[in-house]
Order: structure tokens, then sequence, then C-alpha cells
């Protein structure tokens, strides 16, 4: 009784601490708290749902053999995310092995862009956000790859499936239509 | 009043169901990587959809075989590997290296019986078979620790950022950790040769042998100098004459020795950055 | 800016060239080096691996000329390489083995575990993790040398003769990790395997006597072979075509 009480009040820090312990608890403890979000987010970058299961369970598998190894530094979500993205970028590459394939993005790791107008978040400027929307389709996969996720241009060609020449004429097309847009 | 923005509740919603514009999503997402209320929102808000169902499924495959936990990577293992990863480090050169210890050691305990002291000797009075050897371990050390000729992996070393002076380095100063103290007691024990005429010839002969190694091979370099430390220590008690290097520190003689080859090796650090040209095409 | 790019490339051995002006470049894909025996193929890898120093010429390593101490470093953790001889440690396993390459190749500690497995899970040994490496079969053994390699995740990955001891098996297997790691990285495959380079290679160079006979597509190569010249394959009627023409002008 007393364990599973310590385990919903301890921070993500704390439960990664108890998990380089082997402790099981608290690492259900981790999974409830982050298996949503991580899976939406992952969901939103491959339509395919075995890739994104798989991905998932890589992602916190390597939580449970490598706690030990977060570096106590920054978000523990911020940390977990880097592991999943990492991971679904290998699957990506054990999917697509064959070398032909490198041209034009696959079809399902193209979001479409919905007709949602839901109550506006504001973390971006209206004008920028509007900019945004205008982007087409493969130049916010792009931007989203590189800047909200953070992979480098070789990751993000792997992820998108393009070659990586592209992805960073795709950057800096995307950039240059923002900065139009914005002034 | 809290100035914490979170997700309108709509939005986290319409994110659960995956029905959000890229844009908004990209804020949500930006958003959920920093809040812990919004994440433990989300993951209420998307019971019974199919996300919910992945994080479900994954769960109970997990519950199923958790794998053996890892060890974290500390720096105290990265020495250990790399120390094991030392040629020098299998059982047998340990144990060889160890044994010429233990025997320098008995020698000095029985010295009276031993070959070179007759009574009266300067040997027989002062000698220690330890001081003798101990210089000598040390640069057998470093010989063992680095290179093509002993270390199978030294091609992939080579090519490796760490692999070159920096693990030759690395691993000298553990031969050095290793030999030092040792001789140090031993020194203490027999009461056979002060234990600081170990030290200062022990380092000057080990920086030598690494400036010596930066022009030639390492394992040359090693024996060029035992043999020079041997031949000058123990020629002088051949013609009964106290030897020179043996009889007190000599500061005057081993600090330039270590400086000057210190000196050498940093100034000629690349020579260690490339192998040695020893495979044919 | 392929990531390889060698200009006069010379080496020398006892006042031997092994190697002489080469120039050539390797961007991103799969790169089988092909050549008879003796036509300097190790001693080239040797040199890509930062091994070796070139006697003349210039080599570029993902960018940098390699003068420099500084640049040399950062261009070997970007490296993979996997030697003709492989050496190994017998009492290691596995995964001590490829972490102790992990440290070798300064990969972040924090990422040295995931790193490591990762490494081990790509060749298919995750269930030999922890077996030392002399209980293992060459098959086997090649892998962990693969392993080694692909470690720190390099942007240039050199293997020489990585087929050698695996069965018909374990070479398929290897080839689609091959195609795999050739996605987005620059892997240069040294080999006498004439079939892997056809089955796994974006492109094809062929060297003789340390000077470049042929580059192209393997297509291009099987498309230079005659009929009447022996072989069994047609990419190794087009290598020995290929070879035999230019043995003839020389
Ligand atoms: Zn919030």
């Amino acid at each position: 009784m007393r364990d599973r009480h310590d385990v919903t009040k301890a921070d993500d820090a704390g439960l990664l601490r108890r998990i380089v312990r082997g402790d099981r608890l608290a690492f259900d403890e981790l999974y409830r708290r982050h298996a949503t979000w991580i899976t939406l987010r992952l969901r939103r970058r491959a339509r395919d749902e075995d890739l994104v299961t798989e991905t998932l369970q890589d992602t916190f598998l390597t939580v449970w053999r490598s706690a030990g190894s977060y570096a106590g530094r920054g978000e523990v979500a911020g940390w977990l995310w880097t592991i999943a993205s990492s991971r679904l970028i290998d699957g990506v590459r054990r999917r697509s092995r064959s070398v032909e394939s490198v041209g034009e993005p696959d079809e399902y790791l193209l979001t479409t862009p919905s007709a949602e107008d839901e109550a506006m978040v504001p973390l971006y400027d209206a004008r920028l956000a509007a900019a945004l929307k205008g982007l087409a389709p493969e130049l916010r996969d792009v931007l989203q790859a590189t800047v909200l996720d953070g992979l480098t241009s070789r990751e993000a060609a792997v992820l998108l499936g393009i070659p990586e020449g592209t992805v960073k004429t795709r950057v800096r097309r995307a950039r240059g239509t923002l900065r139009e847009a914005m002034s | 009043m809290s100035r914490q923005w979170h997700v309108p509740a709509p939005t986290l919603v319409a994110y659960a169901v995956e029905d959000l514009s890229d844009v908004d999503s990209w804020s949500v997402e930006a958003h959920l990587v920093a809040c812990a209320d919004c994440r433990a929102a989300l993951t209420r808000a998307s019971a019974g959809t199919p996300a919910a169902a992945t994080v479900g499924l994954v769960h109970e495959r997990m519950a199923l075989d958790l794998p053996a936990q890892r060890a974290p990577a500390s720096r105290l293992r990265q020495f250990f590997l790399l120390l094991r990863g030392a040629p020098g480090a299998r059982a047998s050169w340990l144990l060889a290296l160890g044994l010429v210890l233990v025997a320098a050691t008995a020698l000095d305990a029985t010295i009276a019986t031993a070959g070179l002291a007759d009574r009266g000797t300067w040997w027989f009075d002062h000698g220690s078979y330890v001081v003798l050897v101990a210089p000598l371990l040390q640069i057998a050390g470093v010989a063992l620790s680095y290179g093509p000729w002993i270390d199978p992996c030294h091609e992939m070393t080579g090519s490796s950022p760490l692999g070159g002076l920096r693990l030759l380095l690395i691993r000298t100063a553990l031969v050095l950790a290793a030999v030092v103290p040792a001789t140090l007691l031993l020194g203490m024990v027999t009461g056979r040769g002060t234990p600081v005429l170990t030290l200062l010839p022990g380092l000057g002969l080990t920086t030598l042998t690494l400036a010596l190694g930066s022009v030639v091979q390492l394992r040359h370099a090693a024996l060029a100098v035992g043999g020079a430390w041997l031949a000058v220590s123990v020629a002088p008690l051949l013609v009964d004459s106290v030897p020179y290097l043996l009889a007190s520190p000599r500061p005057a003689v081993w600090v330039p020795v270590i400086v000057l080859s210190s000196a050498t090796v940093l100034l000629r650090r690349r020579s260690f950055t490339y192998a040695p040209q020893l495979v044919r095409s | 800016m392929p990531q390889v790019d060698m200009q006069g490339l010379t080496f020398g051995y006892r006042g031997r060239p092994v190697i002489e002006g080469l120039t050539l470049s390797f961007g991103t894909g799969v790169h089988g080096l092909l050549g008879p025996n003796g036509a300097g193929k190790t001693t080239l890898m040797r040199m890509l691996a930062t091994v070796n120093r070139p006697s003349s010429g210039t080599l570029t390593v993902l960018g940098d000329p390699l003068r420099s101490e500084h640049g040399l470093r950062s261009v070997r953790r970007r490296l993979g390489y996997l030697p003709q001889t492989f050496g190994f440690y017998p009492r290691f396993t596995v995964r001590e083995f490829v972490e102790y390459f992990a440290w070798l190749k300064e990969v972040p500690r924090e990422l040295v575990n995931s790193d490591v497995d990762r490494a081990i899970e790509r060749v298919g040994l995750g269930d030999r993790a922890d077996d030392r490496l002399k209980t293992l079969s060459g098959g086997m053994l090649r892998r962990v040398g693969i392993a080694q390699a692909i470690v720190n995740d390099p942007e240039v990955l050199l293997l020489d003769e990585p087929t050698a001891g695996l069965d018909p098996e374990q070479r398929m297997d290897f080839r689609v990790l091959l195609r795999d790691l050739g996605q987005d990285n620059c892997v240069i495959v040294s080999t006498h395997l004439i079939e892997d380079v056809a089955a796994a290679c974006t492109a094809v160079t062929l060297i003789d006597r340390g000077r470049r006979v042929f580059q192209g597509t393997p297509d291009q190569l099987i498309a230079a072979g005659d009929t009447d010249v022996g072989g069994d394959t047609p990419v190794e009627r087009g290598y020995t075509t290929v070879l035999r023409a230019y043995r003839a002008t020389t």
C-alpha cells in the first residue's frame, strides 16, 4: 500500500531513480504518465499502427534497461521523446529497406490538413499560425521534423523518406515562405 | 491568478482523437513536453481512442517479459573496459609481472645468499632487486598496453578518436597506478632500498619509453630503455663500484629526463595518431 | 558534397606504390569496391579509416581535409570501420566488446547503453549479447565486428570483406542490413564476392594496381560484359571484361 502511494507522489526523475533499482511499480507509473502523449505524437508521424506499437515498446524497454543513463538534466519528458524519435527512425529504416523508394515521400507519412478550427492555442502569433497553415503539407512535415522534433536533416530524411538534400531545400523554402508572410 | 496557460479541454480532445490541424497540434505537442498536468488530462481524454488501445497493448506485452536491466554507463565502467581491452591485462601477463615482483622481493629478503651479494660489497649492504626491477615492470606494462604488434583490435582502435596517444596515456597511468604502490609497499616490508628510490627512475624511464616510442615502435623503445637501465645500473656492480643511479634518487638526472621526455611526447603526439605501416596491401 | 573525396591519393609501402594517384569520391549509398588481389583495396580502406596516412594527395572525409588533430578526431567520431583481419578479445562478451568501442568512439555517456543495445539488435545478436566472443562462430564474430562499426551510427562506414565467413543465409541478412545502412550513410564495402556487390550496392568502383578502372552502377558494369568472357553471372562477366580491357591498355 505504502509503496503504491509513494510511486504516484514521486516526480519523474524520482521514478527513474527507482527504475534503476528494478522497481516495476515505478516503471508502470512512468508508463502510465507518458505512454499516451508519446503514442499520439508518434501516430501523427507514422500512420502505420504496427510501427507505432513497436516504437512505443522499444522506447519503454530502452527506458527500463537504461534508466541509469538519464543524465538528470532537463525534462524527463524531453528525454523520453528523444529516445522515441530515434526508435521511430530505426523502425522506418527497417521498413523501407529498398533503396529505390528514395524519392517522393510515402503517402502515409503526409498528414492531411484538417478543417478543424478549434480554439487557437496561443503559442504562436496569429499571423505566424496563418502562415504555417498556408504551407504545403510536405513543407510542414519537414518543419515538424526539424524544428519541433529537433531531428537532424539526416534523420528527418529517413523519417520522411526523402533525400537529405530535399530536406534542406524544403526547410529553406518553408523559412522563406514564413518570413515573407510575417513581413 | 495563475499565469500558467493550459491546453483548452476541447483542443485536447481533438488532439486525442487526432482531429486537430497540424499547426495547432504542434503547439499542443510543444506544451505537452513541458506540462505534466496537460499530459495527465490528455491521458484521461484519450480513453477509448486507438492510441489508448496501443498503450494498453504495449503495456500487456511488456508485463509478460521485461529484459534484464543494465548497469548504468559510468566513468568507472569505462575505465574498467578500457583497461580490460589492454592486451597486457591478460591473466598470463599479469601473473608473469606479479611473479617477477615476488621473486625480486624474495631475493631482497634473503639477499645474503643471492648472486651479486658478496659480504662487504655495496649491493650486500644497500642493494635491492625490487628497486632494480620496478622500472622495468613499468616500461614492460606500457609496451604491453598498446600497439599493432600486441593488440588484436589495433586497426579498429587506430581509427577511433580515443585511440592513439590518449588511450596509451590512460593505460600508462593505470600501469603506474598499479606498480608504484606495490613497489613502495614491498620496499617498506623488506626494508631494502628506500621506497623513494623507485619513484623517479620509474617515472623517468616510462616517459623516456613513450618519447622513444614516438620515433620507433613502442616495444623496441621499451627494450632499448630497459636494456640501458640494466646496463647502467648493473655494470658498476660487476667492477665493485657504487652504482650511481641506484645509490640515491638523483633528481638532477631524472627531473630533466622526465621533463624533456614529456615535452617530446607532446610535440610528437601526431606520430601516435596514425598506425605504423606494418600491413601490406 | 560527397562524404569521401580523394584527389590524387597515393600511398607507398617501402618505396613501392600501392595506391597511385586515385581520384574518386563516394556519397550517400552503398559502394562496392572491387578489384583483384593486390589491387590495393585494403590499403585504400585503411587510409579512408584514417589508420594510415596517405603519402601524397588529399583525402577529405565529411568535409574535413584531416590536416588538424582536432578535425581528425571529430571525423573519427563519425566513422565506422571493420578491418579485413578482424581481431577481437575472446574473453569479452558481445556487449562488453561493442561497449568498449562505443567508449573509444566517444559516444556520449547517456547514450552508450542504448546505442550498444541498438547496434547488437541491428546485426541480429540480441539473444547472444551476454555470450563471450570465444564461444561464437565465425559468422557471428563478423556480425559483432559490424556491430562495433555501427555503434556510433557512423556517417561513413567502411567494411573490408564483411561477408567472409558468413553462410549464404547470413549473407542475405547482411545485404538487407547494408541497404538499410546505405539509405542515409556512405557505406563502402570492399569485397571479392562480386555477386554481393550486384545484390546490395548502389554503385561499384573497380580498382587495379592502385588505379581506378571503373566507377558506375552495377547495371553499367553488367552492360559492359562481353558474352564470350568467362564468369557465372552477368556482373562477373562485366567485371572480367572491364578488367581485361584496362589491363590490355596499360
Ligand atoms: Zn498545461
